[in-house]
Formats: C-alpha cells, sequence, structure tokens
C-alpha cells in the first residue's frame, strides 16, 4: 500500500476540484476547514485501521507531510504490536 | 394584517422528481407504493420485508447542476430531498437562480421547514458501525447530517437565505404546522418571502422496523376510508410552498398559484397514537374561522386519510362535526394512498396536491379502496372527477394529538 497515494486520494474528496496539494502545505492554506480535516481523518483511520489524535484545532499548523509521518507512525506502531 | 400569496411549489415523492411527474400520476390513478425490501446498512441477515413507496434514485439528480459536489457532500437524503423541492419551488417562483433583485430577496427570506424524524439513514449508520461492525467510532458528520433543522441549515446555504430560520417539529403535521407559521410570518410583517414545508426520509431498515412494531403498517397497500382497510404505508420526500407577501408578489410579476387564506390547530391532550375527533373537528373549524370561510362552501377536502381503522374513522367523526350543515358540499381526497405516508413533508404534500387540483379544477382519485365502510361515511373522490370548488382545505392530525389544517383559497385575479 503506498500511504502516500492513498493519503492524497482521501484529500482530494475534500480538496476543490483541480486544487493540488504538495508535502509542505498547511491543510488550512489548500482551502480545508477544521470539519474536513475530522472526515479526512475518519476516512484515514478507516482505511488504515489506525486511530489519530484530535487535529481539528491545529489545521493552521499542520501540514500534509505532518499528517504522511504521523500515518506512517501509526501503523509501524502497528506492524510493531502485531508482531 | 399582510395578505398571503403562493408563488412557488416544488415536490419529489414515489410519484416523481417534481411538480408535473407527481400530478401526472396522481390523476391518472398511478400510485407509487411497491414491495421493498430493506436490509441493514451492509448487513445481508437483518432485512425488512413489506411494501413502500420510496423515492427513485435518480430523483434529486437536478441538484448536481446547480451546486458544486463538496455543497452536496454533508446532505443527509432528507435535506437532498428538502434540497431538491426548494430548487424547484424557488424556480417556480421566479427567485431562483438568484440574480439581482430575486437574489436579494432570498437573502432577507425566512425558512420555516419541517421534519418528523430528521435523518434516520446517519444514526442508523452510526449503530450499524459500533454494533455490528465492532468499530471503535461513528462518522463525524453524523450529527450534522441527522439533527432535524440539518434541512434548514442547508437550504440557508444553498440558496443564500439569511433571514428567520427554524424548523418545525410535530410528527406528521410537521409540514402543515410550518406552512401555518410561515403564513404568520408575513401576515406580521416579520418576513416578505418565506421558504416552507417539509421533508422526511424514513424508509431505513430501523425506522421500517419501528413503525411495523406500531402495528401500524399495511401489509399490501394503503386504503384510506375503504372497508377492510390494514394501515399505513410509509413513503419519502418533500414539498415546498414558497409563501409571498402579495403586495411583493405582484410588484414584482409574480405568478399567484392561489391565495394562502388560513391555518387552524389544535392538540388533543389525550393520547399520543391515539386520535381524538372533536380535537380534530376543533382545528378544522379554527382553520375555516382564520380564513373566513364558510363551513358550506364547495370544498376540497385533503384528509390526512392514512388508512389505518382508527384513525380514518376518527378523522370521518371529525368531519361530521365540523361540517354540522352536512358534507354534500365537499369533496373528500386522500393521497397517501399514491405517494404513501411522507410523514414530516406529508402536509405540504397534500396541500401542495390539492392547490394543483384545485387549479386544475380535476380531483385525483383515493387508491386502493375495495368498498365503503360504514364507519367512514364521506364524499370520497374515488376515480378523477372534474370540481369546481372556492377553496381547498388540508388536514393533518398527528402523533401526540398534534392537529394542523390549512386553507387556500382560488385566485381571484
Amino acid at each position: 500500500m503506498d500511504v502516500e497515494q492513498e493519503l492524497r486520494a482521501i484529500l482530494k474528496t475534500k480538496l476543490t476540484p483541480g486544487a493540488e496539494i504538495d508535502l509542505n502545505t498547511k491543510l488550512a492554506d489548500a482551502g480545508l476547514d477544521s470539519l474536513d480535516v475530522v472526515e479526512i481523518a475518519f476516512d484515514v483511520e478507516d482505511k488504515f485501521r489506525i486511530q489519530l489524535p484530535p487535529m481539528a484545532g491545529q489545521i493552521t499548523d499542520v501540514t500534509f507531510l505532518d499528517l504522511y509521518r504521523l500515518v506512517e507512525e501509526r501503523l509501524a506502531a502497528k506492524a510493531a504490536e502485531a508482531t | 394584517m399582510k395578505k398571503v400569496v403562493v408563488t412557488g411549489m416544488g415536490c419529489v415523492s414515489a410519484l416523481g422528481p417534481d411538480r408535473a411527474s407527481t400530478w401526472q400520476a396522481l390523476v391518472a390513478g398511478r400510485g407509487g407504493i411497491r414491495p421493498i425490501k430493506k436490509f441493514a446498512q451492509g448487513q445481508q441477515e437483518l432485512s425488512f420485508d413489506g411494501v413502500a413507496a420510496s423515492v427513485a434514485p435518480e430523483a434529486t439528480g437536478n441538484l448536481n447542476a446547480h451546486f458544486a459536489e463538496k455543497q452536496l457532500s454533508g446532505v443527509d437524503r432528507f435535506s437532498a430531498f428538502a434540497a431538491a423541492a426548494t430548487l424547484e419551488a424557488l424556480t417556480d417562483a421566479g427567485l431562483w437562480p438568484a440574480t439581482g433583485n430575486s437574489g436579494s430577496a432570498l437573502s432577507e427570506a425566512a425558512i420555516v421547514y419541517g421534519s418528523a424524524s430528521g435523518g434516520n439513514i446517519a444514526v442508523e449508520a452510526g449503530f450499524v458501525r459500533m454494533f455490528l461492525q465492532g468499530m471503535p467510532n461513528v462518522h463525524p458528520m453524523t450529527i450534522p447530517r441527522c439533527m432535524s433543522s440539518a434541512s434548514v441549515g442547508h437550504l440557508s446555504m444553498l440558496f443564500g437565505i439569511r433571514g428567520h430560520s427554524l424548523a418545525v417539529a410535530s410528527a406528521c403535521s410537521s409540514s402543515a404546522h410550518a406552512i401555518g407559521e410561515a403564513m404568520h410570518l408575513i401576515r406580521a410583517g416579520r418576513a416578505r418571502v418565506v421558504v416552507t414545508g417539509g421533508s422526511d426520509s424514513s424508509l431505513t431498515f430501523g425506522s421500517l422496523h419501528s413503525w411495523k412494531a406500531l402495528q401500524a403498517m399495511a401489509p399490501d397497500a394503503c386504503r384510506p376510508f375503504s372497508i377492510d382497510r390494514k394501515g399505513l404505508v410509509l413513503g419519502e420526500g418533500a414539498a415546498t410552498l414558497i409563501l409571498e407577501e402579495e403586495e411583493h408578489a405582484r410588484a414584482r410579476g409574480a405568478h399567484i398559484h392561489t391565495v394562502m387564506a388560513g391555518s387552524g390547530s389544535s392538540a388533543d391532550a389525550a393520547h399520543i397514537t391515539q386520535p381524538d375527533a372533536q380535537s380534530a373537528a376543533a382545528a378544522i373549524r379554527s382553520a375555516h374561522k382564520d380564513a373566513g370561510l364558510a363551513e358550506d362552501a364547495p370544498i376540497l377536502f385533503s384528509a390526512h386519510g392514512t388508512g389505518t381503522r382508527l384513525n380514518d374513522r376518527s378523522e370521518a367523526q371529525a368531519l361530521h362535526f365540523a361540517y354540522p350543515c352536512g358534507l354534500e358540499r365537499l369533496r373528500v381526497i386522500a393521497t397517501k394512498s399514491a405517494h404513501g405516508h411522507m410523514l414530516g413533508a406529508t402536509g405540504a404534500m397534500e396541500f401542495l396536491v390539492a392547490i394543483d387540483a384545485m387549479n386544475a379544477k380535476v380531483a385525483p382519485p383515493i387508491l386502493g379502496y375495495l368498498g365503503p365502510d360504514p364507519e367512514c361515511d364521506l364524499p370520497l373522490v374515488l376515480a378523477p372527477e372534474p370540481i369546481a370548488c372556492e377553496a381547498v382545505v388540508s388536514a393533518s392530525f398527528a402523533f401526540g394529538g398534534l392537529n394542523c389544517v390549512l386553507v387556500a383559497r382560488r385566485n381571484p385575479a
């Protein structure tokens, strides 16, 4: 599973059609609001079967890269737990 | 006191995605009740088998031509119905698309909109996730989707309506009460344009089973006032009316469908499901008084007519109490037999249909009728028939004993 591609696909459902997002874009700067981010987090949790911390209040600070690293970190923790 | 007129109407139901298709089905005696098998979401083992009047999936498709995907993404089915009916009604009223004068009229407009059940689908999806799928959480849009005022919020956002806006909940009278209150807002000078009506979408596994548990559901058809009637059949959808101050409507040259003449209400203070005929009659009399409509005027009466044994008997008694001069000048229609019981939308739907019937001078037939019941001795319309009525009286008698009756008069112009 390519985590970045999966995340991009989830983000795309909330972005304005045609909008691009690079790794250093802050979520708020991509036009996402706090409810969008909560929905994105929900979809990410469902897709990867992980749990993320609350992020709605931090959309002006969190970048796509932060989200990507967080997911990688949680996936690694889940894999470690399973072994 | 300001005079009130109806300048726009729209609806979506099992009969069709708009007013024209609805009317064609009704006068042709084509009902929308079909067998239904409804599964708990994602579960093939749990199902409901019965009949219902479902809205076709493509019925709200017109919304996609007017609004962006993101605007519609958090919209529950009952709010989508409200939006589709309102899009038709505002277009009909000449207030949509919102440009120039119509934009400012909409910006100042109010919304009074009914729902009995709100977003059942979102709630049930949450239950299924947690109880059947063992997931630890529910979708974050569950509350924004299911709250009973979600439809009002979406109507405001989609159409740019910024005035006094609220939802009305009185079970199966919700949209009738909403229309009555909308009329009073205009009469009082608190709004010049009000978007009103109601919507509901309750054909879910849980909701259907809940109605079945009440032993109020018919296994085959809704047969209002008929011998051997066996109960109600659930429907879904929405109906919207644009109520407008008469002066405002005439100044902008709007087409006037009818005069919104009055409303009357009562509460039984008796029983949560069993109706009270005297109280229902009081609401009818109150509506006549408010509208200044004589009780012996030629009337098209759009009955609540659920098709349950006790409700129809009580409603028939109520009519005899309310019209002691006799029922000779009445013609009674009961269109739940075609579009099903649309719950929070049903009062608005039946009022809308009656207005169209008055203007077309044709009354649509009651479907599923098997023969006369001596307990329901009413002048029923059993085949499409020409009518010449002065007004329509549309009755809604809801659970909780919450009654509302609406009156519209033929537009004299």
